[in-house]
């Protein structure tokens, strides 16, 4: 299965937080919200933090052949 | 008579047996038909023809035959297929049009027409009338669907971006990502946005970036331009190149005014290239905000909660409940305080009372002395050897050593003589 996307991981952590703030848990409830707070607190820092900038051109050759280039929009402006 | 009929009328040979008059005006079949077309031709070329297209038929060769009619007259028109292509809009029957082009006549069957290179709605744009036929068509078939739509996904990983590397779009969308959510990968398929094969270079892109697994979203767009420049984004292979998309499809062509098929059928439409930048990614600034400020509540109520447990901790040891262990002990400690007071009262008591009482015996003892006797003038005979006192003379005889105590000293004595009392 996926890992749950960002969107649904962050409406969980606020379910966690309110449910924390009504105060109607016992100390060991708690630590345990807690716990699994902080661990899709990190798992939605590493969704956002994840992917690397990295920006490619599809250029194909004239024997049909395609090939990826870092696309470089100056370079390009220029020809 | 001078005819423009007369005038091709060259190199006659003179028929026999007839009159010179009907010489005069003799025709080929193939003569009288190149005549009127010379003719035709001439005074009907590169003309405008307002009419009601009716009997439309468009056989494989490409070729579109036609008749145009008013009230009154009808006139056989054909579009030959390289015009016919040019043609954007859809013709049917009962379409008023303005045709352009020039009279023929078709020799072998002695026919006149019009051939149409050029054919314009009346009334209304020729782009315009077949943005409306294809929005009719494809609205028809289902492909603007709302239930069609993919939701675009919140983060992408991988974007495609079909559109011109030149443009004034990719600029404007690759800076507004950047400034948003500048660690995604992107791929750019450049395409030509306008002009011949425009149409197909995109809708090949988009087929072709389904083929990578990667990409969880495409921007399919081009910036402002003319209804014309625009055209490829409202061609049906386009449409249908979105249509079939498993990606989620952003349309991001010219201006918000200008709407195109494309944006019909992709999956969200931008306004303009630049706000696609905005649709695409997310604010990672405000996203990051967001979860530190649910990290900060999280800690709080936290903290919060062992705060509260600790002074109700604190409060429960405070309880008469919970001190009661060292009260019973307090008490028990003063109850054998107590008695130990009391123990000790007692014994003294006694104590002094059995003291009181030994010194009267002591006083009694002391009345019955002896040595008050001998202060009256008796004395204590006793043998030298002991002390004992002597009560009788039994063992007495001549010469035996007495003591005689007095009150206040002693007399050794020798026994003279013992007499019988």
């Amino acid at each position: 299965m996926k890992k749950p996307d960002f969107e649904t991981s962050l409406k969980e952590l606020e379910e966690i937080v309110e449910q924390l703030e009504t105060n109607s848990l016992t100390l060991d409830e708690t630590l345990a919200k807690y716990e699994s707070g902080i661990k899709i607190y990190k798992q939605c820092y590493q969704t956002l933090e994840k992917a690397e900038k990295k920006i490619n051109i599809l250029l194909k050759k004239s024997t049909g052949e395609t090939h990826m280039e870092e696309f470089n929009m100056k370079k390009i402006s220029e020809e | 008579m001078p005819d423009s009929f007369l005038n091709i009328k060259t190199n006659q040979k003179p028929l026999e047996g007839f009159p010179e008059e009907i010489n005069e005006n003799f025709f080929t079949v193939s003569e009288i038909s190149r005549g009127i077309r010379t003719s035709l031709e001439h005074k009907f070329s590169n003309i405008g023809v307002l009419g009601e297209i009716s009997n439309v038929r468009k056989p494989s060769s490409g070729h579109i035959y036609l008749t145009l009619k008013d009230k009154n007259s009808q006139l056989q028109a054909v579009v030959f297929r390289n015009s016919a292509s040019r043609i954007k809009f859809e013709l049917k029957d009962g379409m008023e049009v303005i045709s352009f082009g020039s009279i023929t006549v078709y020799e072998p069957r002695g026919q006149y027409q019009l051939i149409i290179n050029k054919i314009e709605p009346k009334g209304i744009g020729a782009l315009q009338l077949a943005f409306q036929q294809l929005k009719e068509k494809l609205e028809k078939e289902g492909l603007f669907d709302s239930a069609h739509k993919k939701p675009l996904p919140f983060i992408p990983q991988k974007i495609g971006i079909v559109t011109s590397p030149t443009g004034a779009a990719i600029k404007d969308i690759l800076n507004i990502i950047d400034r948003r959510f500048a660690n995604v990968e992107i791929l750019i398929y450049p395409v030509k946005v306008q002009g011949e094969r425009a149409a197909q270079e995109i809708a090949e892109a988009i087929t072709g970036l389904n083929s990578d697994s990667d990409i969880d979203v495409i921007i399919a767009g081009r910036g402002g331009g003319s209804m014309e420049d625009l055209w490829a984004f409202n061609e049906e292979v386009v449409a249908r190149s979105i249509y079939r998309s498993r990606i989620p499809i952003i349309s991001a062509v010219g201006h918000e005014i200008d709407i195109t098929i494309a944006d019909l059928v992709a999956d969200k439409r931008a306004l303009t290239p630049s706000e696609a930048g905005e649709l695409v990614v997310p604010r990672k600034d405000l996203l990051i905000e967001k979860i530190e400020k649910f990290k900060a509540r999280l800690l709080q109520s936290l903290t919060g909660k062992l705060r509260l447990s600790k002074e109700k901790l604190v409060r429960i040891g405070n309880s008469y409940a919970m001190k009661q262990p060292f009260d019973r002990l307090n008490r028990w400690q003063q109850r054998l305080d107590e008695l130990a007071q009391r123990l000790n009262l007692k014994i003294t008591h006694a104590l002094n009372t059995e003291r009181e009482k030994l010194s009267g015996i002591a006083g009694k003892l002391e009345s019955l002395s002896p040595l008050n006797v001998l202060k009256r003038g008796y004395a204590i005979t006793t043998r030298l050897e002991n002390s004992k006192p002597l009560r009788n003379i039994i063992d007495l005889s001549k010469g035996d050593k007495i003591k005689i105590n007095l009150s206040k000293g002693s007399i050794i004595s020798e026994i003279l003589s013992v007499e019988k009392g």
